[in-house]
């Protein structure tokens, strides 16, 4: 098998990792609105995001469905569908603002600046055309090499995602193609023209869970040999526990809180949050005598109009203030939450 | 949780299919299984590995290529007009996805009243709607509303009132939780085992999880290409697995804790396919133990002294 490195032509990944913090970070969300056109009128996806993504590090998207957290990535592809738009805000990449920049400039940012990868490895390839074509098609368009170094590089990539026998693969069709390998194709495809940021939705969701476990170590080893830093969208707040350095939790389009990892685990600042680690079951955890804590109710529907903390309804913190005033992120050092009681739930 | 003796036993029950240029796809191989009156019995297994096709041999909505079923006492298969009816009563199924099992040009009390009227009297309807509405945790204005005007969680509580609805003392549960949001699925968690606890129901609970499983069961069955590789109560499946399969199964799980580096034993590969298993043992292909003698000799669920089943030659 090609090693990486040699793959990439030099070892950048070492020197992106280490970059964190001190220069412009990679991806700047700032304040961003997506809204959809519906028969109802204007409905809100995201509401005022704010994200901020360095080199090499991997930053997990949590959230139910709902929560607007899929819009977001369509948002920083330039995907959303002829009904979405974004109504305010900005997004810099590298410094420059890419919503600003031409339709062509931006098809060329997606798969070199950025790619991304979907839940439906099925639904993302085309049933009619061989692995093989599919890859050499975007390889060839997207660095103009002839069909016979595409097909070297395409099996490079099958070699990078860890397909066994990559030449044959690239002469299989996609159903004949487990989940989990199809799910590898996807992989090397969003890699072929090496990204700085990896956008990943729910890419093991439709997987088994021995399966999940071969895809995460994948991703994690590619992050590192080539220096990307990865979006991680997912419900499963264990794959945000394995792969993620920080998290931010999404509710109703909005963020609701935001840190590192390991300090939301085990101090979250914000109701929600609390809620979702202590309902999920865990193998090790409370024994099966014992009731799960669950959150009460269910989220808003999209579209409704809240005046006060979307999250009230369900909170089991809420006061009167919480109802009738919009609640503002808060920062404090490496954490931010939006939550008016979060010192004395951190104290609880 | 006070268990009685087997309610629904599997002997033997193989299920195939044809598949295309006739072949034949194994679904599930030989499974010996016991249901015990009161228990909750977790079946566990990645897709494809048979548990839902098992789930529905035990009631009959899957033929069987051989073995047998019986349900107190009776081999299922035998059954005609009432008593098949008397037995579809008594055996009720909760499936995945509650938007495909809704009617959705009925509203909730129309939905219910079918169900209702197979063991109670038209005059009952009414109250016995709003004491199923209430058992589930809807509001009784629900009755009127339609299932599209309601969300997934909701609609699950929908499907679990009309599986109620004919008092039934089985319920297969199959995956009822997978399509929910985290924090909905707790909600439902929740409800299924205090109404298995409150109504003394028996229950199959069918799912991929393994940390749900655990939490709801008292015993877990671990199923591999159709085959059930460990049996046997629910603490002892997962704080200390024999087969190398579930030891496999429960490594790969991701442990919602950040401080916690999971020691990872990662399963290569994939499950081979049903159509052509492989010789032997069917998880020899990625077990780590595996040899020569694993590819010969198929091996049993065997009864070990520490009161589970293992099928393995080698653990």
């Amino acid at each position: 098998m090609i090693t990486l490195t040699s793959v990439i032509g030099n070892a950048l990944g070492d020197i992106y990792s280490f970059q964190m913090e001190s220069t412009t970070p990679l991806l700047h969300i700032e304040g961003i609105s997506t809204v959809f056109s519906t028969p109802e009128g204007e409905v809100k996806a995201v509401d005022g995001l704010n994200l901020v993504l360095h080199k090499g590090e991997t930053l997990a998207l949590v959230g139910e469905s709902g929560s607007g957290k899929s819009v977001t990535c369509l948002t920083i592809m330039g995907l959303l569908p002829s009904t979405g738009r974004v109504s305010e805000g900005k997004i810099w990449f590298e410094g420059r603002d890419i919503l600003q920049v031409s339709a062509k400039d931006r098809r060329r940012m997606c798969g070199s600046d950025m790619a991304m990868v979907f839940q439906e490895p099925m639904t993302s390839l085309n049933p009619l055309f061989k692995v093989g074509t599919q890859i050499i098609e975007f390889v060839r368009y997207r660095r103009g090499m002839t069909q016979e170094a595409a097909r070297k590089r395409a099996k490079e990539l099958l070699d990078m995602v860890r397909i066994p026998e990559a030449n044959d693969r690239l002469n299989s069709y996609p159903h004949e193609l487990s989940g989990g390998m199809r799910q590898r194709v996807m992989i090397a495809m969003a890699l072929a023209g090496n990204p700085k940021l990896l956008i990943a939705d729910e890419p093991t969701t439709a997987l088994d869970v021995t399966v999940q476990a071969q895809i995460l170590e994948l991703l994690r080893d590619l992050q590192k040999e080539l220096g990307m830093a990865m979006l991680f969208i997912t419900h499963d707040l264990g794959v945000v526990a394995e792969i993620a350095d920080r998290m931010c939790v999404m509710y109703a389009g909005q963020e609701v809180e935001n840190g590192p990892v390991i300090d939301v685990f085990s101090r979250p600042l914000m109701p929600y949050t609390a809620g979702l680690i202590r309902s999920v079951p865990t193998l090790t955890g409370s024994p099966a005598s014992e009731r799960l804590y669950t959150i009460p109710g269910q989220g808003p529907k999209p579209g409704m109009v809240l005046n006060g903390c979307a999250f009230a309804p369900r909170c089991d913190w809420v006061q009167e203030s919480c109802r009738n005033q919009k609640v503002a992120m808060e920062v404090a050092g490496n954490r931010s939450f939006r939550c008016l009681r979060a010192k004395e739930l951190a104290a609880s | 949780m006070s268990q009685g003796k087997s309610i629904l036993q599997a002997q033997n029950v193989s299920v195939e299919f044809k598949a295309q240029g006739g072949r034949v796809l194994k679904a599930v191989t030989n499974v010996n299984l016991e249901l015990h009156r009161g228990e909750v019995l977790g079946l566990v297994g990645e897709s494809g590995s048979g548990k839902t096709t098992l789930g529905r041999a035990l009631i009959r909505l899957a033929d069987l290529s051989n073995g047998t079923v019986h349900f107190d006492g009776s081999d299922i298969s035998t059954l005609r007009r009432n008593d098949l009816r008397a037995f579809r009563r008594r055996v009720q199924i909760v499936f995945q996805d509650p938007y495909g099992s809704l009617n959705p040009r009925m509203n909730v009390g129309a939905i219910l009243e079918e169900a209702i009227t197979l063991t109670d009297s038209k005059e009952a309807v009414d109250a016995r709607t709003v004491e199923l509405l209430d058992l589930v945790g809807l509001p009784t204005e629900s009755r009127s509303r339609f299932p599209h005007e309601f969300s997934g969680g909701q609609r699950q509580r929908i499907c679990i009132a009309r599986a109620l609805a004919v008092r039934p003392e089985v319920i297969i549960a199959d995956e009822p939780v997978a399509a929910l949001d985290v924090s909905i699925q707790a909600q439902i968690v929740n409800l299924l085992q205090d109404l298995q606890r409150d109504l003394k129901l028996t229950m199959l609970f069918i799912a991929h999880d393994l940390a749900v499983v655990r939490h709801i069961s008292d015993r877990i069955a671990v199923m591999y290409l159709g085959r059930i590789m460990e049996v046997g109560p629910a603490n002892q499946i997962v704080f200390s697995p024999a087969h190398p399969y579930t030891q496999a199964l429960l490594s790969a799980i991701p442990v919602p804790d950040p401080t916690v580096k999971p020691n990872r034993q990662i399963l290569e590969g994939e499950l081979p396919s049903p159509i052509d298993p492989p010789s032997g043992c069917v998880f020899r292909t990625r077990c780590p133990l595996a040899d020569a003698a694993c590819a010969k000799q198929i091996p049993l669920l065997e009864a070990r002294s520490d009161g589970r089943m293992v099928a393995c030659l080698k653990a």
